[in-house]
């Protein structure tokens, strides 16, 4: 009797699971299916539930990618997203080095001014900071894409919690044998923090990738788009795009992040629960 | 003299290493506040200069029909994003730690894609879905007797199609870190609790959630301040530009989105600024009061 609930249970447990999966997984899948199936498959009075060509996915691949301008935003994109990841981890690490394994006056107010910034919404600042970019002459420009989220508060946290891991005689060690701070950092302490900085690369790239709202303000010419502003100027009013085309670019959009996840997700759940901020 | 050169001796490498964090910090955070604060108690256009008016903008903005519906919004939004969203990512939690090993990670994994997914996409896909007559949704919902949901041009029902975008997209990131709570919980607690003879429904709501206190005050301060600063999926939703916002009766309006479409739309940055200091004000009461709660928790 008690073995037959506990089947039972396990039963529906399943069933619960895997229906729940699919929901969360369709949107996903359904981008998918309505690539590789012939025209006219993303509104459709009776749709088909499975992908049926698959060479008019590739199709619809090759026209988005020779046609217009939208390799040339895949490229901004990838310039962007790298550009940030490689600023962010040269400027954070540098402070995280100081804020866990080094002691000068003021360091943790120092500390709580630099964390300061994970509790202001990129949207507050968001104006003024247009302003600033402008008064740089910085627009279309690929600095002014990257550099401003350099100084990134919740990187900062993620890399001095790794840091303080370290042990603080190792540092010790290689002062009494002479070396310099920042050789103590590089060839000490980064070393020894590469999960952290990569955990830290990873998030931030899929954040710069997905940017909708700063790129959107600050690359406003064709050329200097990125891939999410173009891409939403493609679906969006004004725009003539056919919907074979658009459906093949979000697709190749949404790839990157998707296979960066599959590999290495490990790093960003990691993220996740040692800060439990939302970027 | 001698005490100054000895402290810079000592100290200057440490502060040589954070001036690229904090000149970075300055100019593109710290500026910019000072700035907006200033530029919301000023009257001023491009290329023109800054006329001090007091709280003049703050007056025109907060007794603008926008500013009304766009916190309406937020408030209707709040209400159910809240429940519904903790409820779900609590559920699927609970649902996932059931499982063990490849399986759990292959739920989780699941669970957690929609999140990695950029929400201008995220946006996109769903506003396809949400077609009237031939999207799936309403294909699907035709199918079970619904009538046709105008999700995207009926004003009380705009709002919940970005929340149902919204939750699918959080749904993963909250159940990693209820999961992380679950898992925190000493096993030792269930088999007394078995021993007392507890069921599953009293070992939930004696153990489990009460344990899960933090997780569930992370997830809801989570939540305040995206829904503060939600702009990509209803801007995509509604097809908002920087002339109009919102989509039909600004059902879809929030907040940024009405900030944006001010500044860029009206070409009125003074009081587009002021609407960042409205919403500066609420982040900063928000995290306020994370530190205060916080602390009781510490007593506790």
């Amino acid at each position: 009797m008690k073995k037959k609930a506990y089947l039972l249970e396990v039963i529906v447990r399943w069933l619960i699971a895997l229906v729940c999966a699919a929901i969360a997984i369709f949107p996903i899948y359904w981008l998918f299916n309505v690539v590789f199936s012939p025209s006219g498959m993303a509104v459709a009075i009776t749709p088909r539930l499975y992908p049926t060509s698959f060479s008019a996915g590739i199709e619809k691949i090759q026209q988005i990618l020779t046609k217009g301008p939208f390799l040339n935003s895949l490229g901004v994109s990838f310039l962007y997203a790298s550009f940030q990841v490689i600023g962010i981890l040269v400027v954070t690490s540098l402070a995280a080095y100081e804020f866990s394994l080094c002691n000068f006056p003021g360091k943790n107010v120092l500390f709580i001014i630099a964390l300061s910034g994970m509790m202001v919404p990129l949207a507050v600042t968001v104006i003024p900071l247009y302003r600033v970019i402008v008064a740089l002459k910085w627009m279309n420009t690929l600095q002014a894409l990257a550099v401003p989220g350099m100084a990134s508060a919740l990187s900062l946290f993620i890399i001095k919690q790794y840091m303080e891991n370290i042990p603080v005689e190792l540092i010790e060690a290689a002062k009494v044998d002479g070396a310099s701070n920042f050789k103590t950092f590089f060839f000490i302490v980064l070393p020894q923090s590469i999960n952290a900085l990569l955990t830290v690369g990873i998030i931030n790239f899929v954040f710069a990738w997905g940017n909708f709202l700063w790129p959107l303000l600050v690359s406003n010419k064709p050329g200097s788009y990125t891939a999410s502003v173009l891409v939403a100027m493609l679906s969006g009013t004004t725009a003539y795009t056919p919907i074979d085309q658009l459906v093949a670019a979000y697709l190749l959009v949404t790839i990157p992040p998707v296979l960066v996840f599959i590999f290495l997700q490990r790093y960003i759940i990691e993220s996740v629960t040692t800060t439990g901020i939302k970027g | 003299m001698k005490s100054i050169r000895e402290f810079i001796r000592k100290y200057s490498t440490h502060y040589l290493m954070l001036v690229p964090f904090f000149a970075l910090f300055a100019v593109f955070f710290f500026w910019p506040i000072i700035y907006g604060i200033f530029m919301s108690f000023t009257k001023w256009k491009i290329g023109q200069a800054h006329v001090f008016v007091g709280f003049d903008n703050y007056k025109s903005v907060i007794q603008s029909v926008s500013f009304t519906k766009g916190i309406r919004n937020v408030l209707i939004y709040f209400l159910c994003a809240i429940p519904l969203g903790v409820g779900s990512a609590l559920f699927i939690a609970l649902l996932v730690s059931k499982f063990k090993g490849f399986w759990h990670q292959f739920f989780r994994a699941t669970f957690f894609l929609p999140f990695v997914i950029p929400m201008f996409l995220s946006a996109g896909i769903w506003r396809w879905m949400f077609t009237p007559q031939f999207g799936i949704i309403n294909v699907f919902l035709s199918s079970l007797g619904v009538p046709d949901v105008k999700w995207l041009s009926n004003p009380t029902v705009m709002i919940f199609a970005v929340l149902i975008v919204d939750m699918w997209r959080a749904l993963g990131f909250n159940m990693v870190l209820f999961l992380a709570g679950i898992k925190a919980i000493s096993p030792e607690y269930y088999e007394a609790a078995r021993l007392d003879g507890a069921n599953t429904i009293q070992q939930m709501t004696h153990i489990t959630i009460p344990l899960l206190e933090p997780v569930f005050f992370l997830v809801i301060v989570n939540a305040f301040i995206s829904i503060i600063q939600i702009f990509d999926v209803p801007w995509l939703l509604s097809r908002s530009d920087y002339n109009t916002q919102g989509g039909a009766r600004q059902g879809m309006l929030f907040p940024v989105m009405d900030m944006m479409g001010l500044s860029f739309g009206k070409q009125r940055f003074d009081e587009a600024s002021t609407y960042a200091v409205i919403l500066l004000i609420f982040a900063l009461l928000v995290t306020v009061m994370q530190f205060a709660i916080r602390r009781r928790y510490k007593k506790i």
